[in-house]
């Protein structure tokens, strides 16, 4: 027993006792770099950015933070990623954020799991005087202070697919009656807002029949299982679109093992996806090219701290890769 | 005597691991210390006991579950659904009656109702239906998660200003959640040390048969450590509503397997009868300190999940030999 107490007085002795040691600062964004930086490997009065993402078990979030400490490194900055455990962690996030106030870190750029759910997390770096960017929504926050926004507009992607679908199907069938599967993420905003713009579009033209549609989960193996099951239910299929390329190469793969024609069309523009297009596996896919998105955030931040004057929304480029130009995007 | 002999022994082996884990930990916490002097802050010290909160408190209540041999895979779920809920609830009576206060007590009773009721039918499939508690928690987990999204609309639901007051305000300087969490294991360890239904948990996990032959109303005390479990669970919902001031229904997906990690790391043993709340406490701390430490150096994440899987294999590691030599002597 006597262990177990001891074990608790020294934890609380920690708390109480270190704080002599290493005083806390009540306003962290307060202290310069260096009074954080004793003892650590880095030098003098290096700037330091904190890149929030909500995990990096997909290629798009690594991308994003390749492009962003690239670009921060140009700057001669220190890029600090940070991410939780799987892409429904909203608690993780706040943990997150509170780590890089703690480390006193400049600025940071945060993408939210939700643009809800995360409110919290932004709290603590406000509370902290810490200015607080966004990436890959372009949807204002309320109650809380951002300084940017940075990210595509999930509905004109959503319009640009809808446009390439009509393109290729009038191309394919002309004015005879074309049919389309629509495979979805988990619902919720990205998902919803895609599919959205891509019925805006559709829905002008009566000769394009959608057929259906079903969450893929944002998983492979979801649009493949859905995909399965549309080409078993429908005589003709001739495009599939799928919100998410992962999604887009599950559905192309379930095409091929059937011995079907039907055209596949993702949105992300992975690099592995555009293989898949060069090798005439994929049909297209709309590129958001999120190491760009990384180096236009950086430069955001960068102007920011150089006190220049920013924009708030701050749109990235989009592109519908096929097999017409994807060379010039595969090295 | 030989029984005796065997029991002194793995008294010392207890200790011994105990002061093992503590040594750990200490060392883990020089070594990020050296690494990363902002570790050993004052604030930073509060920041790792408020980001394991939530985590340790449900641990505290599958502590209860596996001294009895038991599992609960639903925590994570229960978390959701009974944070979903609360806030539901917290504000359709905002907008109902103009007081507030009312509006918060609603909400956070709702979180402990909800949490504490879906516990108690793990409990009771469990104890009447005769069903094991890994089929019953595995079921209860998926009907939880479906309620929350089906309740939340898949939406995140905002939570009452006042209900997050459990997880922002501090006393004394220290952040509530860190009163919660002593809070919760003072309670736990009262209940296992001093009162007759923790006896009958390390006897139930030792030799449930024998228990009940002795007279001991068996199914009554495991469908009440059930109950204990889904109410921390609702505990720690209650801050992780606050922390985060919205509450999906994603929410605390993995959860579960945090908790049981913590259980694992503190030397509770997964055939029952055997660990410590303080133990669960303990291997709680060493995931929260390797997360905290490691976000700090700024090392990703998937190298933390290699690093805490090491250490729950080499904890069980020590365990297991342990035990060989005791029985061996």
């Amino acid at each position: 027993m006597h262990l177990k107490h001891l074990f608790l007085i020294a934890w609380i002795a920690l708390i109480a006792g270190c704080g002599g040691n290493a005083p806390a600062p009540t306003n962290p964004a307060a202290v310069g770099v260096d009074d954080l930086m004793v003892g650590g490997p880095k030098t003098g009065s290096q700037t330091t950015v904190a890149v929030v993402s909500p995990a990096l078990t997909s290629q798009y979030h690594v991308q994003f933070v390749e492009g962003a400490v690239e670009e921060g490194e140009s700057y001669g900055w220190k890029v600090q990623s940070l991410a939780g455990d799987r892409e429904t962690n909203f608690a993780a996030q706040v943990d997150l954020v509170e780590s890089a106030v703690r480390k006193g870190v400049e600025a940071m750029t945060i993408c939210a799991i939700n643009d809800k759910a995360i409110v919290g997390a932004i709290e603590k770096a406000n509370e902290a005087g810490i200015p607080v960017f966004i990436h890959n929504s372009l949807t204002e926050l309320e109650g809380v202070d951002i300084a940017g926004y940075t990210g595509f507009d999930q509905r004109k992607a959503g319009r640009l697919c809808g446009e390439y679908a009509v393109k290729i199907l009038s191309e394919k069938n002309s004015d005879a009656t074309s049919t389309v599967y629509i495979i979805t993420g988990i619902p919720g905003f990205h998902s919803n807002e895609r599919v959205a713009g891509f019925h805006e579009i559709i829905d002008q033209h009566p000769n394009i029949e959608v057929v259906g549609s079903g969450p893929g989960n944002w998983e492979r193996l979801g649009g493949m299982n859905l995909a399965e099951t549309a080409l078993k239910a429908n005589d003709q299929v001739d495009l599939i679109f799928a919100v998410s390329d992962a999604m887009a190469q599950g559905a192309a793969q379930a095409v091929q093992e059937a011995g079907k024609d039907t055209m596949t069309l993702g949105l992300d523009g992975n690099p592995d996806t555009l293989k898949d297009i060069q090798a005439g596996v994929v049909t297209a896919s709309l590129a958001v090219f999120p190491k760009e998105m990384g180096k236009i955030a950086m430069q955001n931040i960068k102007n920011y701290l150089d006190g220049e004057a920013i924009e708030r929304r701050n749109e990235t480029p989009l592109k519908i890769i096929d097999a017409s130009n994807v060379g010039e995007y595969l090295n | 005597m030989r029984s005796f002999l065997n029991a002194s022994i793995l008294r010392y082996i207890a200790l011994f691991r105990e002061f093992a884990a503590v040594g750990f930990l200490i060392l883990l916490c020089l070594f990020l210390y050296s690494r990363e002097p902002q570790f050993l802050s004052q604030e930073n010290l509060k920041d790792i006991l408020v980001q394991v909160s939530a985590v340790a408190i449900a641990a505290a209540g599958m502590t209860f579950v596996i001294l009895t041999a038991g599992i609960d895979l639903s925590v994570g779920s229960i978390l959701a659904l009974a944070g979903c809920s609360g806030a539901l609830a917290g504000n359709a009576i905002l907008s109902g009656a103009p007081d507030g206060g009312v509006a918060v007590a609603g909400g956070v009773l709702s979180i402990l109702l909800v949490a504490c009721a879906c516990g108690l039918a793990n409990g009771l499939l469990i104890t009447k239906l005769h069903l094991t508690p890994f089929i019953a928690t595995l079921g209860i987990m998926s009907i939880a998660r479906g309620l929350a999204y089906v309740t939340s609309n898949s939406s995140p639901v905002q939570v009452l200003d006042g209900m997050r007051v459990f997880a922002r305000a501090r006393f004394l300087e220290l952040p509530l959640p860190i009163f919660l969490l002593f809070g919760t294991y003072l309670l736990s360890w009262v209940l296992l040390r001093f009162t007759l239904f923790g006896r009958y948990l390390y006897a139930i996990g030792g030799n449930e048969t024998a228990t009940r032959l002795s007279g001991v109303r068996v199914g009554k005390y495991k469908a009440l450590a059930y109950a204990l479990s889904g109410l921390f669970a609702g505990l720690s919902a209650l801050i992780v509503a606050g922390r985060v001031g919205w509450m999906a229904p994603q929410e605390g997906e993995g959860f579960e397997l945090d908790v049981i990690a913590a259980v694992v790391i503190g030397g509770t043993s997964l055939y029952g009868g055997e660990g410590s709340i303080w133990g669960t406490f303990l291997g709680a701390l060493i995931m929260g300190v390797v997360r905290n430490g490691l976000n700090l150096m700024g090392v990703d994440y998937n190298l933390q999940k290699i690093v805490i899987g090491s250490i729950i294999l080499i904890a069980v590691t020590v365990d297991v030999f342990a035990r060989r030599v005791s029985v061996r002597s």
